[in-house]
C-alpha cells in the first residue's frame, strides 16, 4: 500500500515539477523599435529579414531601426526601455509555459500608461505595436520571444 | 465402512498403479462386492484402451512437437489474459476500498491533467489576450505569425528629436 501511495506522489509530481522548474526559468524577449515614415525612401539593413513582412503590411516609404534591445527576464520581472524623450517601454514577464511566454507590455507617456497589452507569443511569433507617434512617422515596436 | 464416495475417485489412481499398497487392498476388497465401483472401473478400462488405441494409431501421423508448441502457445496466451484480468480485478476490487479509492483518484488527476493537453487545439504564434488604451486600437493578424496593434494616437502625443 505504502508502496503504491509513493508511486501516486511521484506521479503527480512529474506532472507538477515542469512547470515549477520552468518558473524560474529566465526568458529573452526581444525588442525593435523602427521609425516609419513618408520621410525618404528605403529599408535599414538591419531590417532586411523583416522588410517585405512590413511593406505588405504598411504604406510607409521609410522604415529605419532606431534601436535594438534583448530583455532577460525571469517570471515576474520588468524590463524597461526608454522610446524617445517622453515615451517609454515596459515589457513584464508573467509566465512561461511549454515555449509560450504570456507578456503585459506597456507604453507610457511622461510617466502616464496610454497604451497595455497582454499576449502570449511563441518562438518564431511576433508582435508589432504601432502608431506611437515620433517626429514625422510613427514608431513600431516588433516585440519577439527568443 | 467406507462407501462408494470414498472409492470411486481412486479408482483411475488405483487403475494407473499410483496407490499405496494398504489403499490398493481395500479397494480391491469393495471392488469385489460393489457392482456399482465394478461398473465404473469397466468403464475407466475401456476409456484407458479407447484413449491408448487413439495414440498409439495417431502418433504416427502427428508431429508432436508442433502440437506441443501450440499447447504450450495457448497455455501463455491464457496465462497472460488471466494475469491482466486479476490485476484489474485487485485493484478495484470492492473489498480494498482504500486501494480502489486511491487508484480512481490517482487515475482522475492523470485524466484531468492530460486531457487539457490533449483536447486543446496548438496556439497561434501570437495571441493577443487583452488590450487598454484612451486612444482608440485596431487589431490585426497578419501573416506568417505575426499580430499588429495599431495605436491611433492622438495628435498632441506627436514628439521632436529626443
Amino acid at each position: 500500500m505504502r508502496r503504491t501511495i509513493s508511486l501516486i506522489v511521484l506521479g503527480v509530481l512529474l506532472f507538477l515539477l515542469p512547470p515549477l522548474v520552468a518558473q524560474g526559468r529566465e526568458m529573452q524577449i526581444g525588442v525593435r523599435v523602427i521609425l516609419a515614415s513618408h520621410q525618404g525612401k528605403g529599408v535599414d539593413a538591419s531590417l532586411q529579414n523583416i522588410q517585405r513582412k512590413l511593406s505588405n503590411l504598411f504604406n510607409y516609404s521609410s522604415y529605419r531601426l532606431l534601436q535594438e534591445h534583448s530583455f532577460l527576464l525571469a517570471q515576474d520581472q520588468t524590463g524597461q526601455l526608454p522610446l524617445t524623450e517622453k515615451k517609454e517601454l515596459r515589457v513584464r514577464l508573467l509566465q512561461e509555459q511549454g515555449g509560450t511566454v504570456e507578456i503585459d507590455v506597456e507604453i507610457l507617456r511622461e510617466g502616464k500608461g496610454i497604451f497595455k497589452t497582454k499576449a502570449k507569443l511563441k518562438k518564431g511569433g511576433i508582435l508589432l505595436i504601432g502608431g506611437p507617434r515620433h517626429k514625422e512617422g510613427v514608431l513600431i515596436l516588433a516585440i519577439s520571444a527568443q | 465402512m467406507l462407501g462408494c464416495d470414498h472409492f470411486i475417485p481412486r479408482l483411475e489412481r488405483y487403475l494407473d498403479g499410483e496407490l499405496p499398497s494398504n489403499e490398493r487392498g481395500s479397494v480391491e476388497r469393495h471392488l469385489r462386492s460393489c457392482p456399482r465401483c465394478q461398473k465404473e472401473m469397466e468403464d475407466l478400462c475401456a476409456l484407458q484402451r479407447l484413449l491408448r488405441e487413439a495414440v498409439e494409431k495417431g502418433v504416427a501421423d502427428v508431429e508432436l512437437q508442433a502440437v506441443w508448441e501450440g499447447v504450450k502457445k495457448r497455455l501463455r496466451a491464457s496465462t497472460v489474459k488471466r494475469r491482466a484480468w486479476w490485476l484489474v480485478r485487485d485493484l478495484f476490487s470492492p473489498f480494498r476500498p482504500i486501494r480502489t479509492l486511491v487508484w480512481g483518484t490517482a487515475l482522475l488527476v492523470i485524466l484531468l491533467l492530460t486531457l487539457p493537453l490533449v483536447t486543446s487545439p496548438p496556439l497561434p504564434p501570437v495571441v493577443v489576450e487583452s488590450v487598454e488604451s484612451e486612444d482608440p486600437v485596431m487589431i490585426f493578424q497578419g501573416e506568417e505569425g505575426i499580430m499588429i496593434i495599431w495605436l491611433f494616437e492622438a495628435e498632441d502625443g506627436k514628439e521632436g528629436v529626443r
